[in-house]
């Protein structure tokens, strides 16, 4: 493989991607799907709706739907801090365009990167669902996912999460 | 040129869409003359706008086809129902050529050129001989208008005696002849008879005027206009032209004038060989063209007057205009907010004029551009009245189609969606529903089944019900086939209302024969998931041997709505106050849950809805104070209970997205004029959730 790489750079892309962190583990998604970066918001809570589903925010007059991303990737609900934010993501499902924003612990940074730089995911001992995961790269010994956020944000997956679904009696 | 190929076929969709109703009217009324004259304008508009976009082949069927109504309206042939049916064809042909202008799919074209025979068939029928003379003349016509150049008339113009009466002055009428082009005009004078009876307001005077000019033989026809019912007028084509100018030509005309001497025509005509220039006919294409073109000028002539009140009452609105107007008004009432809330920190006096008179300005700006957007439920009913008429014939069953509401008003990319299953519908009603006759009469009931459908308001609501006459659908086979396919067990027990609900059962359909029309079982689940989509609600009410009712209940228009602002739990929502009747303040040791779950309010017995409780809310304590809002569900009334009640409020409703969809009681969210979001409450749909929360509580 390695041989090939001159030639695979010739045919290959580079393209941008933006490096955000939940909890210990770091993620990257391309920078194409990203709109914008929003500070946290007064976020308004949909009464009944599985708790991943943080609440709704006025997004300069749009109504836009807002995901605890840790909740979605099985970790404990985010706490907020001066750095999380909420990436407003462009995702695409069954041919529909979706906006929809994710809460992040925080950003990291944006950088470049050739697809032949992208190695596939091991499909062993991985504690997320494969076909979240586009890829990984490695970075100063560090591994990082490159996350299908199309999955993983479609909301056909309600369904499948809806286990979680509870009637949240935790607040007051 | 696509662009004006697309305005080519909207006009004609809509043309068309006018002439299936005229003619299926025309069916229940065969004589109705206005009706044949509606038809024959129709055809004649889009024959002039297919000619005129180089559409030949459409113009020539149209043309046919027209005349065939033509016929009809001078009273030389019959309407049957044979005509009906072959012109309902032709519509149905039209309506796919309109796209398919050249005829490129082999299907159009067979069909093309069958039913042009067909109608040929109706053209040349009938033996009588004033139709064959009519045939003559069209034929006559027709060479007439293929020749461009100029030709010779000899007109014989004799006035009703009375014409000065009726306020015609026939000299106007020959001074316009005369603009045509060279003429010669020759008076002749009636004798006037004894003095005794003579009448000095009549007219004696009758004319022969030649004239050579370019003009079709029915421009000059359009000149008499007026007085074709009481005059003779004999127009006769020479078929030579350079006569007028002729000095011997002009001799021979002129001899007789003043006398009362009637010109022999042939005399004329034999005259006009020996000194006339022979007219030749142009080229078989040439002819073609010209044929078409010549249908333009009249057409437009035709069109104008009619049209002129159209143009007044309506213009055309590409549909994303609207959608941009609507966008913007709703941009404007969200921004009025901010400046009335604004106006409300900072009171000053002239701030607040301007910001009330902002107010008064957005809403009736908002009323106008909602009115826009939506149309009469009329338009899609028509259509149906079509499939009613072909799907009865097919079943042998004989039908009445009754439409009431027509003029009720929905949003017109509702009506588009709510077609398709509308039309599932009735064709359910009409194979499933209705008996044929002969069953219906051993019943007691009449021959003719109805189908009546029936539009109205409700509240924020649209109501479409489909009634049938017909033997009504059996509760009990109903449940006996949910159990048998497993839908059902056998100890439930369940209203009919719930039971009916299992028509709409994916893979469920009792029909016993499957026919063409209907009874595949899919179908009304498809109806069901349309209707949902377009957050409506269907339900079934029949009674065995009196009729089936099928209920659709759409949600108006709802981009923006008047509402009630209150607050729970620190949230802000928008009850729309169309639903909202009352509102009172209780203390919360008075909403118990006790058996019936009522509350006194006014003397009145009233259920309510405890929210905080569906919501998962702690409760609030005992001693403070809910507001219950009284709302109206349907024909009940039902409390619901809030926090604070906050004001009115004139919400932009916004979709909250595909992620809340199971939270079906939020229908949106409107943005606050401080930037906060408030969610739009279902009432409807919040009683439902607490229906479902006590049947879960009680198992």
């Amino acid at each position: 493989m390695k041989t090939e790489a001159t030639n695979e750079k010739l045919t290959g892309e580079t393209k941008s991607f933006l490096s955000f962190r939940l909890a210990e583990e770091h993620f990257t998604i391309p920078v194409m799907k990203i709109m914008e970066i929003l500070e946290v918001p007064k976020i308004t809570k949909v009464p009944q709706a599985p708790n991943f589903l943080v609440g709704v925010i006025n997004l300069r007059g749009a109504v836009l739907p807002v995901i605890d991303t840790r909740i979605k990737f099985g970790m404990s609900a985010i706490e907020y801090t001066i750095n999380t934010c909420i990436l407003v993501l462009n995702i695409e499902v069954n041919d529909e365009e979706l906006v929809v924003g994710a809460l992040v612990d925080s950003v990291s940074e944006v950088f470049e990167l050739h697809d032949s730089q992208i190695k596939p995911s091991p499909t062993i001992a991985s504690r997320y669902r494969a076909d979240y995961i586009s890829g990984m790269i490695q970075e100063n010994d560090q591994f990082m996912m490159v996350l299908n956020i199309d999955k993983v944000f479609s909301s056909n997956d309600l369904e499948s999460i809806s286990d979680s679904k509870e009637i949240t009696l935790k607040e007051d | 040129m696509d662009e004006m190929k697309e305005t080519y076929i909207q006009e004609a969709n809509e043309l068309l869409e006018n002439l299936e109703s005229s003619l299926l009217s025309l069916e229940d009324n065969p004589n109705d003359k206005s009706n044949i004259e509606q038809v024959f304008r129709v055809m004649h508009t889009l024959k002039g706008n297919s000619s005129m976009f180089g559409l030949v082949k459409i113009a020539e069927f149209v043309h046919d086809l027209e005349t065939i109504y033509d016929k009809i309206r001078q009273g030389e042939m019959q309407l049957s129902r044979e005509i009906l049916n072959t012109t309902l064809a032709s519509f149905d042909h039209l309506n796919k050529i309109i796209i398919d202008s050249e005829l490129e799919e082999q299907d159009n074209k067979d069909n093309h050129y069958n039913l042009i025979a067909e109608i040929h068939k109706f053209i040349g029928k009938g033996g009588d001989l004033n139709l064959s003379t009519e045939v003559n003349n069209i034929v006559e016509e027709v060479v007439e208008e293929t020749i461009d150049g100029p030709k010779t008339y000899y007109i014989y113009f004799e006035p009703n005696e009375s014409i000065f009466l009726d306020g015609s002055n026939p000299l106007f009428l020959i001074a316009e002849l005369a603009a045509f082009g060279k003429n010669i005009v020759v008076p002749h004078f009636k004798s006037v008879g004894s003095i005794e009876n003579f009448v000095p307001t009549n007219c004696f005077t009758y004319w022969d005027i030649y004239l050579e000019s370019s003009v079709s033989k029915s421009d000059i026809l359009d000149v008499f206009v007026f007085v074709e019912g009481s005059s003779t007028i004999e127009i006769t084509e020479i078929p030579f032209t350079e006569l007028i100018a002729n000095a011997s030509f002009n001799e021979v005309v002129t001899s007789s004038i003043f006398k009362d001497l009637k010109t022999d025509v042939t005399s004329i005509l034999l005259l006009a060989e020996t000194i006339g220039k022979k007219v030749e006919a142009k080229a078989v294409e040439v002819e073609k063209s010209s044929e078409v073109h010549e249908a333009k000028p009249t057409e437009t002539v035709k069109t104008k007057s009619e049209s002129k009140e159209k143009v007044v009452s309506s213009i055309r609105v590409a549909s994303d205009k609207l959608d941009e107007l609507m966008n913007l008004v709703s941009e404007l009432v969200t921004t009025q907010a901010s400046l009335t809330l604004y106006n409300e920190k900072n009171e000053t006096p002239e701030l607040e004029i301007i910001s009330e008179n902002i107010e008064k300005l957005s809403r009736r700006l908002r009323d106008i551009a909602f009115g826009m957007t939506l149309v009469p439920i009329n338009n899609m009913f028509s259509r149906f009245q079509r499939l009613v008429r072909d799907v009865s014939m097919a079943l042998g069953k004989e039908v009445q189609f009754v439409t009431e509401g027509g003029e009720t008003e929905l949003d017109k990319s509702i009506i588009e969606t709510l077609t398709d299953p509308l039309m599932h519908i009735i064709r359910n009603s009409l194979d499933h529903g209705l008996e044929q006759p002969d069953i219906r009469e051993e019943q007691n009931k009449d021959r003719k089944g109805t189908v009546k459908l029936k539009a109205f308001y409700s509240g924020i609501s649209v109501y479409i019900q489909i009634i049938d006459d017909g033997k009504g659908i059996d509760a009990e086979i109903i449940r006996k086939k949910a159990i048998s396919k497993g839908f059902l067990r056998e100890d439930e027990v369940l209203t009919d209302k719930e039971i009916f609900d299992f028509i709409f059962y994916p893979g469920f359909s009792t029909a016993e024969v499957i026919t063409d029309i209907s009874g595949r079982g899919v179908g009304m689940d498809v109806v069901k998931r349309n209707i949902t989509d377009l957050k409506g609600v269907v339900s079934v009410e029949s009674k065995v041997g009196v009729g089936t009712t099928l209920t659709i209940k759409l949600p108006l228009s709802l981009s923006i709505i008047d509402g009630l602002l209150v607050e729970i739990q620190k949230v802000n929502y928008i009850i729309p106050l169309s639903v909202v009747n009352k509102c009172y303040e209780v203390e919360n040791s008075e909403m118990v849950d006790n058996f019936n779950k009522l509350l006194i309010l006014d003397e009145k017995q009233v259920p309510f809805i405890n929210i905080r409780n569906e919501f998962g809310y702690k409760k609030l304590k005992a001693s403070d104070k809910s507001q219950i809002i009284v709302v109206s569900d349907g024909d009940k009334e039902v409390g619901i209970s809030v926090d604070y009640i906050v004001g009115e409020y004139q919400a932009v409703v916004k979709p909250i997205g595909k992620y809340y969809k199971n939270q079906d009681f939020i229908s949106g969210a409107t943005i606050l004029g401080d930037g906060s979001i408030a969610l739009v409450m279902d009432t409807h749909k919040i009683v439902d959730l607490y229906t479902e929360h006590v049947k879960l509580e009680a198992k």
